[in-house]
């Protein structure tokens, strides 16, 4: 490696140091005026983090308009509760704690009908038939089951993981695991529905 | 037992020992599993295009937005069911034993009050 490109990759990497603690601070700055009631500041907090809790939201609901109720929900519960953030942790972690906490309680609330199967929404979907599939299995499952299977199998997150991001305890999330795993599989094992 | 104990692992994603790799060679029960397993995994990976927000998204939280309420005003507002409980009991208990409001205060006036401790005093140890 020659000497100038070791000075250019410190330059950057100097750099990228000096733009995430830009960010970090500003961030600070945009939660402690929100909590002091700023709602220009809160505002600045929805644009930095909407595509964050749009994606997950879209994890657990496929229609658009229920994507953007939940994301809504999300934002105005961390509203109401910002006085309860308190700076130990990034905004992002209790920000998807919320967003989770909100997706968690509307599938229990909402019938699996109005969450569970989209077909026009799988249907649009690079691959509709393996779309559609995937979207009957879900419907099979209780929403409880669904949760925690698509933060799993969907987001790809350990026990470990859920637990820390939801606040659960691990052996909770352990057993929820396993009776939720132990229902996919008979439902694999079943042929209730039609091969994937 | 064998096939349950199988099929948990690869749900879990544990790494499978040689026999059991046998296993799944020769169970079509569970050869079939893995297939449907490994659909289900890929379908939840590609599961739709995801959706983002529309340009006016943030502008129309912030304008749904409630007057934040302060810490103390919540504190206040968490003691007001408490006060109110506390007021309906008072009440009951004043209805139960036939007294009302002017007779209650008139049973703990001052120069009562004063009696009761000179006489307690007086006849004290």
């Amino acid at each position: 490696m020659s000497g100038t490109t070791v000075l250019n990759w410190a330059t950057a990497s100097m750099d990228l140091t000096r733009d995430a603690e830009r960010s970090k601070t500003s961030e600070e700055e945009w939660v402690a005026r929100a909590q002091r009631g700023d709602r220009e500041a809160f505002g600045e907090l929805v644009r930095q983090f909407q595509g964050r809790v749009f994606r997950l939201a879209n994890r657990f609901f496929r229609r658009p308009e229920d994507v953007e109720d939940v994301a809504q929900e999300t934002f105005l519960t961390a509203w109401r509760k910002l006085d309860r953030y308190s700076a130990k942790a990034p905004f992002e972690h209790w920000l998807t704690r919320v967003c989770l906490n909100t997706c968690y309680s509307r599938l229990r609330k909402n019938s699996p009908e109005a969450t569970g199967l989209d077909l026009e929404v799988a249907a649009s979907s690079a691959d509709p038939n393996a779309s559609i599939e995937v979207e009957r299995l879900l419907k099979q499952l209780a929403p409880a089951d669904r949760f925690v299977l698509l933060l799993l199998d969907g987001e790809g997150w350990s026990v470990r993981e859920i637990a820390q991001r939801l606040g659960w305890s691990v052996s909770n999330v352990k057993v929820r695991a396993h009776r939720a795993r132990k229902r996919l599989r008979g439902i694999l094992n079943g042929g209730t529905q039609g091969a994937l | 037992m064998r096939c349950n104990q199988l099929q948990k692992r690869l749900q879990e994603a544990a790494p499978l020992s040689a026999d059991e790799r046998a296993h799944l060679r020769d169970c079509a029960r569970c050869a079939a599993f893995v297939q449907r397993w490994e659909s289900w995994r890929q379908g939840l990976e590609r599961r739709g295009s995801p959706l983002r927000p529309d340009a006016g998204f943030a502008a129309r939280v912030v304008a749904s937005l409630p007057p934040r309420t302060s810490p103390v005003e919540w504190a206040a507002l968490r003691l007001l069911p408490a006060g109110a409980a506390l007021v309906l009991v008072l009440t009951g208990w004043c209805v139960l034993r036939g007294l009302t409001p002017s007779a209650v205060m008139g049973q703990v006036s001052t120069q009562d009050s004063l009696t009761w401790v000179l006489d307690d005093g007086g006849g004290g140890s």
